[in-house]
């Protein structure tokens, strides 16, 4: 029965991995990137995040000596550019869990190549999302209110209200994040450990191993962990933004509220964190050359996925706007055909951007010219990462700067600290990222010998047994347990 | 684990001969389709001669229901197949066949649609002009005035204490407003009873605010060009116009100004979306993009158990996406026409989504109930394995947890935001009296649906099918998948018949004979012509270059 898993040529099927590939060399291209002193380009790199970092912490130093004035949010737009980039990092973030856990339980073995790389984008982005509530409470020593605390004064959060809810999804959604990830790396954490050649670096990874030794038994134990993980966190995929989307839409504004928000949140969530994958997948792996490893036809799909989800907020925009007209509700009318879509609305510009980078840019993708050309899919996916900006912009700011009392109606600008620490954030962002790319092995080099053709139970048709295979191979550690069906029983 | 060996001896031998005459209906199944198509036609007569007879209205409901029930059911099975093609899945091949057989039901609900055709005078409300209508004007009367506020769904804060208040003022500032802003076009006297209507709507809205301010939003905003706005959005649309009590809550004593605005506001839609001409073609369009992707689909996969050519899955494939963009669009319309305008006045932008999710769960439960009866008798145990079970319980559990979902978001936030604009929507499914006495006392029948739904759709659909021993025992998940099929049907008639109001508002909601013919007569011709398809072709897709794969297939 070894062949029926074979990639099928007459429908085009192709393998996963590329020619030539073997489970040495797979150790070898992904650990070596970690063994290796760092190439300049990750210094220019690193400085350059840092600063961007360095600069972050001055706005938001300034922030706090100052107070919430020194940004742009004022009557009747309260919230601006804060909710935004929490709402963009957090939708960011929402790539690593969906590859991870929702591509795992549907058994699309091509996630192997990124979900490392998403995974660990996933957790920076939380990271930065965080910032925002963090700090846009105006007095941040006080921030600790946001979490249902006891106090002297006896002051409890609403349980009513979605930015509590908020508080609960977000922090739930990084513990369990966190946890998939460190779940997921403590095999190839036990392969830097094995290579290690200075003590120190054999001690840091031999503790963050956890002892792992490869046995059978602790990869069926693995494997049952990684299992349960990814049923838990798949809801999470869902939860998360959807609870995000509350924030809106349990208001009475029109354009905030609307029923689609919670389905129509999610699929924007995903569609932005494949865009910010992608476009640094595409770097890393030019530098890297683990291009054996993430290979065109990962990119091909990613760019499908790109295309299908784009597609699903394409849709919400139009049932949004279909509704609108549907309705006959004048308030929500106006909202959409003059205050957002009209040229005359002063952010129609941020509508149309919005327009054209989420829903028309992505369409290329229809093309299999387009979908495998990476000049192509870089620019889209920069085009979309900043179309889903501006979308959270354009629901946050446009439905709020003409509110229901035109005497206070007004126009929204960002201060230059407001930029500062949006671009701050970025320099956190890239900052973690860079680390991760440098000290922790970033594809999940077990996983992706996983489907290697060599790690089907039956490729080797005449081996009396498939234990033979846990038994008799040099290289316990690097490979995963071929617990198939065996470990399920 | 002995199991499973078993099953993979057999398969092996199975996978190499794939045969399309070993793969034939069981002759004890030749004749289901006849069988099918009596039960079909009785259910059917009954139903029309109800229809067309003394009480059309009810019966007419009774037929959107049945013929609900099953069109869910095989959109979801084109769903399934689309879905298979998009991600190339082979795991699923075997089973596949058995949706493509669903799906290429579909054409013949363009013929069972023509008793909704007829009667869609009856059904949907806004067939009648607002302003006359002689069930309108009656259902007007129906009221509700006190068990409004008693509702979770309608916020006694907003709704009531504000209006008398400010419904008169903001009434007569805005149609000042009105006749200053747009000038053109629209009379005075139209202008001052619009007014009205606008202004009571708006405190319902927001109770804290002034109407006239408002009125100059939309005026400032719009310069006085905005013809369009003017026209189709006065006002946000507080409930269907045949029962202004019962939407707008604490606003039913403004009633005169309510309907009025309610009239304008049908008017307006009456002139876009919802006019029969228009109706007719979308329906003639989504029963053309429904069959040709059923015919498409199906032609590809029984060409090739012939030909055994792998061109014809990748033509498969490479047609998937366009076909769900189409699927997905054409399922969305149908929703809101066929479903969401039974009552004209309410909107949420998640109804497609809505829809879709009870046809997927739908689907999935109906394509494992019947492959294990096919799998009784035959070869076909050998095809539809375990594996392929505890996948498709897999699936069904998840989209029912999808299904959930979708309920809530659009609850919840109907619930938070109460709008009198959308809460009718759970109002008629929580407070519409009924002559039935199902519970403490009558009036409890729709809030005992609702929670049935919640209990036994979400929650023990939920735990029953959570476990992996479930799934993977074939009889036990047959149950589980019965179930669903059940709780289906009790969604898709808690989704129509709380639209229906009789016109004597004492005798409440009642059960009807023909609830139970419609649904047989619809699904008695649906499976009539299903089975009979199953006559013609293989029950598997034997050219299918993934069979040996399908078949060999572990859940890993």
């Amino acid at each position: 029965m070894s062949s029926v898993n074979l990639p099928i040529k007459s429908i085009g099927e192709t393998p996963l991995t590329a020619e030539g590939t073997t489970f040495r060399s797979i150790t070898e291209t992904v650990s070596r990137v970690t063994e290796n002193p760092a190439p300049r380009g990750w210094w220019i790199a690193f400085l350059m995040a840092s600063s961007f970092l360095g600069i972050m912490t001055m706005a938001i130093g300034y922030l706090f000596w100052m107070g919430v004035g020194v940004w742009g949010n004022n009557a009747p737009v309260y919230w601006a550019w804060d909710i935004t980039n929490f709402v963009w990092w957090i939708g960011i973030g929402h790539a690593g869990t969906l590859i991870s856990a929702v591509l795992f339980l549907f058994r699309q073995k091509w996630r192997t190549a990124i979900n490392r790389f998403a995974e660990a984008m996933t957790i920076f982005a939380v990271i930065c999302a965080l910032v925002f509530p963090g700090i846009h409470v105006g007095r941040a020593w006080l921030a600790y209110y946001m979490f249902p605390l006891p106090n002297e004064m006896s002051i409890w959060p609403n349980f009513k209200s979605p930015l509590i809810w908020d508080i609960f999804a977000v922090s739930t959604y990084a513990t369990v994040s966190t946890l998939f990830w460190f779940v997921g790396l403590i095999p190839d954490l036990a392969t830097l450990r094995d290579r290690a050649k200075s003590p120190l670096r054999r001690k840091i990874y031999g503790a963050l191993a956890l002892g792992w030794r490869g046995s059978n038994r602790a990869w069926q134990n693995y494997e049952r962990a990684y299992l349960i993980l990814a049923a838990l966190s798949t809801p999470l995929v869902l939860s998360v933004h959807s609870v995000v989307s509350f924030d809106f839409a349990t208001s009475l504004i029109p354009g905030w509220h609307t029923t689609i928000f919670p389905p129509y949140f999610v699929a924007g969530a995903v569609f932005s964190g494949f865009a910010m994958v992608m476009t640094l997948m595409l770097v890393t792996r030019a530098v890297y050359g683990v291009r054996s490893i993430v290979m065109m036809k990962h990119l091909e799909l990613m760019n499908k996925i790109m295309l299908t989800t784009g597609s699903l907020v394409g849709y919400a925009y139009g049932m949004e706007f279909f509704i609108a007209w549907y309705s006959g509700d004048q308030y929500e009318q106006w909202l959409f055909f003059h205050n957002r879509a009209s040229l005359d609305g002063p952010f129609s510009w941020a509508y149309w951007i919005m327009i054209s980078c989420n829903v028309l840019s992505p369409q290329v993708f229809w093309f299999k010219k387009m979908r495998t050309s990476i000049p192509v899919m870089f620019v889209v996916s920069i085009l979309i990462n900043i179309g889903m900006w501006f979308e959270r912009f354009v629901i946050i700011v446009t439905s709020l700067h003409r509110d229901f009392l035109p005497s206070s109606w007004g126009y929204y600008k960002p201060t230059l600290i407001d930029i500062f620490t949006y671009l701050g954030t970025l320099g956190l962002f890239f900052t973690l990222f860079l680390l991760f790319i440098r000290w922790i092995p970033m594809v999940a080099i077990s996983e992706v010998k996983g489907v290697l053709p060599e790690a089907d139970p039956h490729h080797d048709a005449h081996a009396s047994h498939d234990e033979s295979h846990e038994d008799g191979h040099d290289e316990a550690v690097g490979t995963p347990a071929i617990v198939a069906a065996e470990a399920e029983e | 684990m002995s199991d499973k060996s078993n099953d993979k001896d057999k398969s092996g031998s199975v996978a190499t001969k794939g045969s399309t005459s070993e793969f034939a209906l069981p002759a004890s199944w030749a004749n289901v389709w006849k069988i099918c198509a009596a039960v079909g036609l009785v259910g059917i007569g009954i139903t029309a001669a109800q229809m067309f007879g003394s009480d059309g209205a009810r019966a007419g409901y009774s037929y959107l229901f049945g013929y609900n029930v099953f069109l869910t059911i095989a959109l979801g099975m084109l769903f399934f197949v689309l879905i298979q093609h998009l991600t190339s899945a082979g795991w699923s091949v075997t089973v596949r066949r058995t949706a493509e057989f669903f799906a290429m039901g579909l054409p013949v609900f363009a013929l069972l649609f023509l008793p909704i055709l007829m009667k869609a005078d009856a059904i949907y409300p806004w067939t009648q002009s607002p302003h006359e209508g002689k069930g309108h004007e009656e259902k007007a009367s129906h009221e509700e005035k006190e068990g409004a506020l008693g509702l979770p769904f309608v916020n006694e804060a907003h709704a009531q204490p504000a209006a008398p208040a400010a419904a008169a003022p903001a009434g007569a500032a805005s149609a000042k407003e009105h006749d200053d802003g747009t000038g053109k076009g629209q009379g005075n006297g139209k202008g001052a009873g619009r007014g009205d209507g606008s202004g009571a709507n708006v405190e319902g809205r927001k109770a804290h605010e002034a109407g006239a301010e408002k009125h100059e939003a939309h005026d400032d905003g719009t310069g006085g060009g905005n013809g369009d706005g003017h026209g189709k959005g006065k006002g946000n649309g507080s409930g269907a116009p045949h029962e202004g009590g019962a939407h707008a809550g604490g606003l039913s004593h403004h009633g005169d100004a309510l309907e009025h605005e309610h009239a304008e506001i049908m008017e307006a839609k009456q002139k876009g979306w919802l006019n029969k001409n228009f109706w007719y073609v979308r329906a003639a369009g989504y029963f053309a993009i429904w069959s040709v992707l059923a015919w498409f689909f199906f032609g590809n996969s029984t060409k090739q158990d012939k030909s055994k050519d792998p061109k014809l899955t990748t033509t498969s494939q490479k047609w998937a996406p366009l076909g769900t963009f189409a699927f997905g669009i054409s399922l969305t319309f149908a929703a809101i026409d066929w479903l969401m305008s039974l009552d004209p006045m309410w909107f949420s932008t998640i109804y497609g989504v809505y829809i879709f999710a009870t046809s997927v769960v739908s689907s999935l439960a109906l394509i494992i109930v019947v492959t294990m009866m096919l799998r009784k008798d035959g070869p076909l145990s050998k095809v539809f394995t375990k594996e392929h079970y505890h996948d498709l319980g897999k699936l069904l559990f998840g989209f029912n947890v999808f299904w959930a979902y979708i309920g809530f978001s659009q609850m919840m936030l109907i619930w938070y935001a109460a709008l009198p604009a959308e809460t009718p929507f759970y109002h008629k499914r929580w407070e519409t009296p009924s002559s039935l006495t199902v519970g403490n006392h009558s009036g409890d029948f729709w809030t005992n649906v609702s929670v049935a739904l919640v209990v036994g759709h979400f929650v023990i659909g939920f735990l029953f099918l959570i476990s992996r021993n479930t799934k993977r025992r074939l009889p036990v998940l047959q149950v589980g998948a019965l179930w669903m099929l059940l709780m289906h049907v009790l969604d898709m008639y808690w989704f129509v018949l709380p639209n229906f109001e009789p016109n004597t508002k004492a005798a409440g909601f009642s059960f009807a004979l023909t609830d139970v013919t419609a649904p047989l007569g619809v699904g008695g011709i649906y499976f009539a012509v299903v089975f009979y398809m199953m006559t013609k072709h293989a029950l598997i897709p034997t050219g299918d270059p993934r069979l040996a794969r399908s078949i060999a297939f572990l859940n890993a």
